[in-house]
């Protein structure tokens, strides 16, 4: 189960690997249709529910975060990605882009008021996982 | 789905102790010489998978979980006529990812730090990205069945 930590919506993920004639476990990594090959991405919040609403992988963002910029300049102005995905999505909604680098102060994990992290909890269900001894083991 | 799931060694520490290979045909005594002890026992959560014979390559340090695995907090009910003993007990444990985490095995580590269950979780390799946490429900692995 994957829940957003913000707004509490749930979703629930289903590996189709097997369906598609591939062991994630052998190949090391989902198949591109597959749940589990962006699990952010089965959340999907509901509008005014103050969670990020631009259309990428959440996910990827987080992962681009370079962090550290609480309170202070970005450290990557040129080149911030949530910068550029929020300056992207303004043009694409037609609005007006600001212009200029990454001024810093917000956009980032953990500081109060980022738009861009949307962090989630992933749960492993109980009874999920069963450790038996088999023969030969 | 259940897996070959006992570290090798601590399987021949079991049979060692558990068949007439001792002294005079006695038990042996290998289960108690090491792996007991009065600190709890830890779930180590790794990016690699685990075998029999060898450990996997831990995750690290991630907001709620030490390298080398997070302690289990509370005592799992007891087995009882064969039945499996299932884990975490009360609550759920957690971590935070602070760097990107594959996720593929899980082991369960003695008093001593030495491996002694082992197994994959479900749906791996699992990606957790930085921020996102990962929960292993209350009674979300059990461990038994011989």
């Amino acid at each position: 189960m994957i829940q957003c930590n913000g707004c509490g919506t749930t979703a629930f993920a289903d590996c189709i690997c097997p369906t598609k004639g591939l062991d994630p476990s052998v190949a090391g990594q989902h198949h591109p249709e597959c749940d589990f090959t962006d699990l952010g991405a089965t959340v999907t919040c509901p509008p005014g529910s103050g969670c990020c609403q631009e259309p990428h992988s959440h996910d990827a963002a987080a992962n681009a975060c370079p962090g550290g910029h609480e309170k202070a300049a970005c450290p990557a102005p040129a080149a911030c990605p949530h910068w550029q995905l929020h300056t992207a999505a303004l043009a694409v909604e037609g609005l007006k882009v600001p212009s200029g680098d990454c001024p810093g102060g917000h956009h980032g994990l953990g500081v109060k008021g980022c738009a861009v992290c949307r962090p989630v909890t992933i749960s492993v269900p109980r009874s999920s996982v069963a450790l038996t001894p088999t023969t030969g083991g | 789905m259940a897996q070959t799931a006992m570290d090798s060694a601590f399987s021949t520490r079991v049979l060692n102790a558990t068949l007439p290979v001792g002294t005079s045909a006695s038990p042996g005594t290998a289960l108690a010489v090491t792996g007991v002890g009065a600190t709890a026992m830890k779930l180590k959560i790794t990016s690699t998978a685990s075998t029999a014979g060898s450990g996997g390559t831990d995750i690290g340090a991630q907001t709620g979980y030490a390298s080398g695995g997070m302690s289990f907090a509370n005592a799992c009910a007891v087995s009882s006529a064969g039945s499996s003993v299932t884990m975490p007990a009360t609550a759920a444990m957690t971590l935070t990812a602070t760097s990107t985490l594959s996720i593929v095995s899980l082991e369960i580590l003695d008093s001593g730090s030495g491996r002694v269950w082992f197994g994959n979780w479900t749906g791996q390799p699992i990606g957790v990205a930085i921020g996102n946490s990962f929960s292993a429900a209350v009674a979300a692995i059990s461990a038994g069945g011989f």
